[in-house]
């Protein structure tokens, strides 16, 4: 629906949607004269003003004013809050429901029910210009007040069902998706993700990216998985020679219970050519998700940016954004970890055997099963081998032993609880076979703190897949022996060697945030 | 004989289908056993049977004879340490389990598995557990013997990096968890008897330190124990030498071929006889030397197979018994059987052979791997007077008495596991 006063001052209403008994959201476009001021209000008649308590604006390429020179067009997002008399609480209800744009004495205005404003505004965002549906994804995630937009029509992605829907889902990294030579998305534990969009042509300094990223979460009993559209604690998008890259990291109240993460993209890499792109980013550890940002790829045209001033330039902003975020937390962790009292291989209940890779320790786990038997209630068994030794616990049916996702599951189950006994298998057999006994070889449980600081630095500064990476490192810290780097590098073949470097260093600063002594042995100049 | 333990014991293989060492010394101690009275129980593993059993089906455990009985092994693993098929484990264990003993004396962990023993362990609280060890497989992946791969050089101690030079396939991890796991089972017998001291300081070395260890020698058997000593009424030639065994690569057969030339040139009177090898195996094994064979003429001769019943006669046939080994040997037969014969040795300086042969009373030594030494030696043995010398002086070997008692104080003297 369409209300002007004349050829720079038009209103068009999209569609308003109920989003609460007492909240709605109006989604339309502003058309307003170039560089006077203007104001926008809502009011329910006699009832009162309607405070806008949400609003935001975005392009509308779609729709042109006659003479550009003397009117711009901006759509907007308002979400407004009816007034408290329960006989006008839903906008339908309401006697009266006008939209008002001002411009200098010049007042336009439109009935927000009027029957000409479209009912079917899943339709509508399928329907109108993309801009309007990205918007508004970005600004529910960051909105609670649109958070039942995500939930409505009973669909997977409630209202945004049917426009996803026409967006093609790429998965981790495809090569010529037009206009691109290449698009990669990865994402790490910690809820951050790594947009890297490999172009077949230069990029010019004022391209942009703009990203709005919807978490899976595990539905109740098994069921449909939820689908929301989650906020963002930053977003950072730099452009490189043939490159569009993004770095974002969700805010960490979303990520308990996240599974993983969609990312939809608004890129505009040369003039007025933009486009839309829906990716689900791969899971990956740190390493290679840092060293994205440094990657060129294999069809571009122009010179590979792997390694350049600029991607190196994004490659130190995004560490000291991490390093910003995660520290402090981590080093938290590890003061906290540090002060905790120490518990007694009496009080692990839950035995954790780590690096179970090789078949034979099947047969280790057969001769010592029954003094590992007598030590926990519980056995978790992590590595390649770890099936083959849980049926040997399985044999004896004394108590169960659980492997894979389980085993991950039982970790983190465990974080929540004191003393969880981790054993790295290779280091176990080699104390047992120095002659150690059970409990020298087993060694000390980790306390509810270390596991803490487990999971935290995992999701920051994880270098291995899985959990048990982690693990084997959390554990070479708190060994702290001579001739053991607290943090080895991390074994992965990045870009160059600077990358690696910068990727390196970063992480051992946060593998030994908090702890001093680690890091000064991080930090020992070399010999010679 | 009624308070005496009554023994199951079990053979990694039996006489009737391999004569090596262990099993021979496994039934030797079995018929002993028997002949004194006591009724002993032989478990022995069967290749025939495994290899049967590849084809046919077959039941695990079979009767051999009276007390005997044979089992196959084709559900343990390829290097014959474990189990892979657990019902066949479990129908093993099952059956020594609910053999009537005390004790359970196992020859060997090899075609036994560290998976059955701990379980058998568990299934029988009550029982006692000896082992005798003949050789060295868990301190050595290289079938036991602590030879380098690359060369034929000496080991003297296991250690991980050391081990990765050798069978750089390998892992470190997988070295540890080889150890740990046969360190933990060895560790839970009351006995591990040792047929020398020399593989008894080695298992210690390695780790094995909890169990009773105890150093019996292999016992000969009834049969070789009845003949006379010396066996012969007539000394054999001075000059005259043998080599017993299968010319395998660490044997030394090619040390002593090669010492032979040396030897007839200071004394053309000497000869050697090979028993246990015809002239072809020898060639086919080490090919270089068949012009040092042909060359020899008429003082080598080649005896191939004997039987090992007739080995301490045999031994009785020659002025001297040459041990050439080229690896540490445990307690050789062979030393054993010329002992009993009166026949004295000369003998690689090295392990138990060394440890067996006291130089200057049982025999003497050359520099191990040596065929210079060998040849000096030779040459000084066939002196006259020489060989008298040493035929006076050369011990006996144990008695059963004395190997009875000797077990049934290693039985006893075990603490708890």
């Amino acid at each position: 629906m369409i209300i002007a006063a004349d050829e720079s001052l038009q209103v068009g209403i999209d569609a308003v949607i109920p989003l609460s008994p007492r909240h709605a959201v109006a989604l339309g476009w502003a058309m307003t004269p170039r560089g006077e001021g203007t104001e926008l209000s809502i009011a329910a008649g006699r009832a009162g003003d309607c405070p806008i308590e949400h609003s935001s604006f975005h392009a509308r390429p779609a729709i042109q004013p006659a003479d550009p020179r003397h009117a711009v067009v901006n759509g907007f997002i308002l979400v407004f809050a009816m007034p408290e008399d329960p006989a006008d609480a839903m906008p339908e209800d309401a006697a009266e429901l006008v939209f008002t744009l001002q411009a200098g004495d010049r007042v336009v205005r439109a009935d927000l029910r009027d029957p000409r404003i479209p009912r079917d505004p899943a339709r509508l965002l399928a329907e109108t210009d993309w801009q309007v549906a990205f918007g508004l994804l970005k600004d529910t995630a960051a909105s609670p007040l649109l958070a039942p937009l995500a939930a409505q029509a009973d669909r997977a992605y409630g209202l945004f069902g049917d426009w996803l829907a026409r967006l093609p889902l790429l998965r981790g990294r495809q090569e010529k998706v037009a206009p691109l030579a290449e698009a990669e998305a990865l994402s790490a534990p910690s809820g951050e993700v790594v947009v890297v969009l490999r172009a077949t042509h230069p990029v010019p300094p004022d391209a942009t990216l703009e990203s709005a990223l919807i978490g899976y979460y595990a539905g109740p009993d098994g069921g449909m998985p939820a689908l929301l559209p989650v906020p963002l604690a930053e977003w950072h998008a730099a452009p490189l020679p043939t490159i569009m890259a993004g770095y974002g990291r969700i805010d960490a109240r979303w990520l308990d219970g996240l599974q993983g993460l969609e990312v939809v993209l608004q890129a505009r890499l040369r003039g007025e050519e933009a486009f839309c792109l829906r990716i689900q980013p791969r899971p990956a550890a740190v390493p290679p998700l840092l060293d994205a940002l440094c990657r060129g790829n294999r069809l571009a045209a122009m010179p590979l940016d792997a390694g350049s001033g600029p991607a190196i330039a994004l490659l130190r902003a995004v560490i000291a954004r991490r390093e910003a975020a995660f520290a402090p937390g981590l080093e938290a962790l590890a003061a906290k970890a540090a002060t905790s009292p120490a518990s007694t291989p009496a009080s692990a209940r839950i035995i954790l055997m780590l690096g179970t890779d090789d078949p034979s320790a099947a047969r280790l786990f057969h001769v010592v099963a029954p003094e590992i038997e007598r030590r926990c209630d519980r056995l978790l068994l992590m590595g390649d081998a770890a099936d083959a030794v849980a049926q040997v616990f399985a044999r004896r049916g004394r108590i169960p032993a659980v492997t894979g996702p389980a085993a991950v599951q039982g970790l983190r189950d465990a974080a929540g609880e004191d003393g969880i006994l981790v054993v790295d298998v290779a280091r176990y057999a080699a104390a047992l076979a120095a002659g150690a006994g059970q409990d020298d070889a087993l060694g000390q449980p980790l306390r509810r703190a270390d596991l803490a600081r487990l999971l935290g630095l995992h999701a920051a500064a994880g270098c291995g897949a899985g959990l048990p990476d982690s693990l084997a490192r959390l554990l070479r810290l708190m060994r702290a022996e001579p001739g053991e780097l607290p943090f080895p590098p991390a074994p992965y073949a990045m870009a160059t060697t600077e990358v690696a470097d910068l990727v390196n260093d970063h992480l051992a600063r946060l593998w030994t945030a908090g702890d001093p002594a680690a890091r000064a042995r991080m930090e020992a100049p070399p010999h010679g | 004989m009624a308070d005496a333990p009554r023994i199951c014991i079990v053979s990694h293989s039996h006489p009737d289908f391999s004569k090596g060492g262990g099993e021979m010394a496994a039934h030797r101690q079995f018929t002993a056993l028997r002949h004194a009275g006591r009724r002993p129980i032989l478990v022995a593993a069967s290749d025939v049977g495994t290899r049967y059993a590849a084809l046919r089906p077959i039941e695990p455990v079979m009767r051999q004879a009276e007390d005997e009985y044979i089992y196959t092994f084709a559900g343990m693993a390829d290097d014959r340490l474990a189990w892979e098929d657990p019902h066949q484990r479990r129908v093993l264990v099952d059956f020594l389990a609910s053999l009537p003993v005390d004790v359970f004396h196992l020859h060997h962990y090899w075609r036994v598995g560290t998976d059955l023993i701990v379980d058998l362990m568990a299934a029988r609280p009550d029982a006692r557990f000896a082992i005798t060890m003949h050789e060295m497989l868990a301190i050595c992946l290289h079938y036991g013997q602590m030879v380098r791969t690359q060369s034929r050089e000496l080991c003297r101690a296991e250690s991980p990096m050391r081990c990765l030079t050798c069978f750089p396939d390998q892992t470190l991890e997988r070295f540890a968890i080889r150890k740990a796991t046969l360190l933990s089972t060895l560790s839970r017998f009351h006995a591990v008897i040792h047929p020398s001291a020399f593989i008894r300081d080695r298992y210690l070395a390695w780790g094995l330190t909890r169990p009773h260890a105890a150093v019996i020698e292999n016992y000969l058997g009834d049969e070789a124990l009845a003949l006379p000593r010396p066996i012969s009424p007539v000394p054999a030639d001075a000059a005259s030498f043998g080599f017993f065994g299968s010319p395998t690569l660490f044997k030394g057969l090619d040390v002593l071929l090669r010492a032979l030339p040396l030897a007839l040139r200071a004394n053309p009177a000497i000869t050697l006889t090979v028993f246990g090898a015809e002239r072809e195996e020898v060639v086919k094994l080490f090919p270089g030397l068949d012009p040092v064979i042909t060359d020899a003429g008429r003082a080598l001769a080649f005896a191939g197979r004997y039987d090992p019943a007739d080995a301490v006669a045999l031994m009785g046939s020659v002025g001297w018994a040459i041990m050439p080994s080229i690896w540490w040997e445990n307690s050789p037969v062979v030393i054993q059987e010329a002992r009993r014969a009166g026949t004295p040795l000369i003998v690689a300086d090295i392990g138990g052979m060394a440890e067996k042969v006291a130089e200057g009373i049982d025999g003497m030594h050359f520099k191990r791997a040596s065929p210079v030494d060998l040849a000096r030696a030779m040459v000084e043995a066939a002196t006259p007077g020489t060989r008298d010398r040493y035929a006076a002086s050369v011990r006996d070997v144990i008695t059963r008495d004395e190997f009875l008692a000797a077990l049934d104080d290693a039985y006893a003297a075990g603490g708890a596991a």
